[in-house]
């Protein structure tokens, strides 16, 4: 995977998250995916097709998923609501279109399909051996970014 | 910062995202500047079919939905309606994006995310007759 791709996507998780939570979100050292390592909580999964195709996924704990949406709505909750899930299936669709912007100024046309939710406690795993791992950091909690991309 | 005219009589707007999170925060813009809701739609081929039916004065398309994508949704509604104005809302913001849908017609351009007070200077402008542009 091209290093300018992973920065595409970390530099869009950290200013997506900025412009719609207001909070002091960085991104750490990308590094590969381990087979054990496994999302938990909310796990949000856009797929790309085209001249790059592949996927990301944002990985939220449960607890962290409670807080940001509680900065993005300022009401508290102790479970989720189904307006919160679709809250992170935007916030993965936004910070995936930011980072497709990039890539199509590096000369990919890549194409965005919407994104879904997937259930960890049910199997769904989206890890794979190719992955990189971006963990960004909030004062409410970490987020895992996890890309696969081939550009061929 | 630009002047733009208030809004000055109530307005019909159509939503069309695949996100309820993001239809309702668009729907509180609408309110807020006065204008009624008058639909919304999940995906694409639903806005083009409200859109024939409601014919409301602004519509809101997202780019990236189920089934229709909102370029597409924009090329029939305005097929079927030259004088549709047409907000496209969508994350995608490269310009090879913004021009496609300038070219077909869209009245506007507004990058994910985006605050209400950028938002509402848009609507007012669109309103108000003036030229589309990018974000």
């Amino acid at each position: 995977m091209r290093l300018e791709c992973v920065e595409a996507f970390a530099d869009a998780s950290v200013k997506v998250l900025v412009a719609m939570l207001g909070d002091q979100f960085g991104a750490g050292p990308p590094r590969l995916a381990c087979s054990e390592e496994r999302g938990s909580g909310v796990i949000v999964h856009v797929r790309f097709s085209g001249e790059a195709e592949g996927h990301v996924a944002l990985e939220i704990d449960s607890l962290t998923a409670l807080r940001l949406y509680a900065v993005a709505t300022g009401q508290l909750h102790d479970r989720l609501p189904p307006l919160g899930l679709d809250y992170f299936l935007e916030l993965g669709n936004v910070i995936s279109g930011a980072a497709v912007s990039r890539l199509n100024e590096l000369g990919f046309d890549v194409v965005v399909h919407p994104p879904e939710l997937l259930d960890a406690a049910a199997g769904d795993d989206p890890a794979e051996a190719e992955a990189c791992l971006i963990p960004v950091y909030s004062p409410h909690g970490g987020i895992l970014v996890q890309v696969v991309l081939c550009t061929g | 910062m630009t002047d733009t005219p208030p809004v000055s009589a109530s307005f019909e707007a159509l939503i069309a995202d695949d996100s309820a999170f993001a239809r309702r925060y668009l729907a509180g813009i609408v309110h807020s500047l006065g204008g009624m809701v008058v639909g919304e739609a999940a995906s694409g081929d639903c806005a083009v079919a409200l859109y024939a039916r409601l014919r409301p004065d602004l519509v809101f398309l997202d780019i990236t939905m189920p089934e229709l994508d909102g370029v597409e949704a924009l090329r029939r509604i305005r097929a079927g309606d030259a004088a549709a104005r047409v907000i496209m809302v969508s994350a995608l913001g490269h310009k090879e994006a913004v021009w496609r849908a300038i070219c077909l017609g869209a009245r506007h351009f507004i990058t994910k995310p985006y605050t209400p007070d950028y938002a509402g200077l848009v609507i007012r402008s669109v309103l108000a007759g003036e030229a589309g542009g990018a974000p």
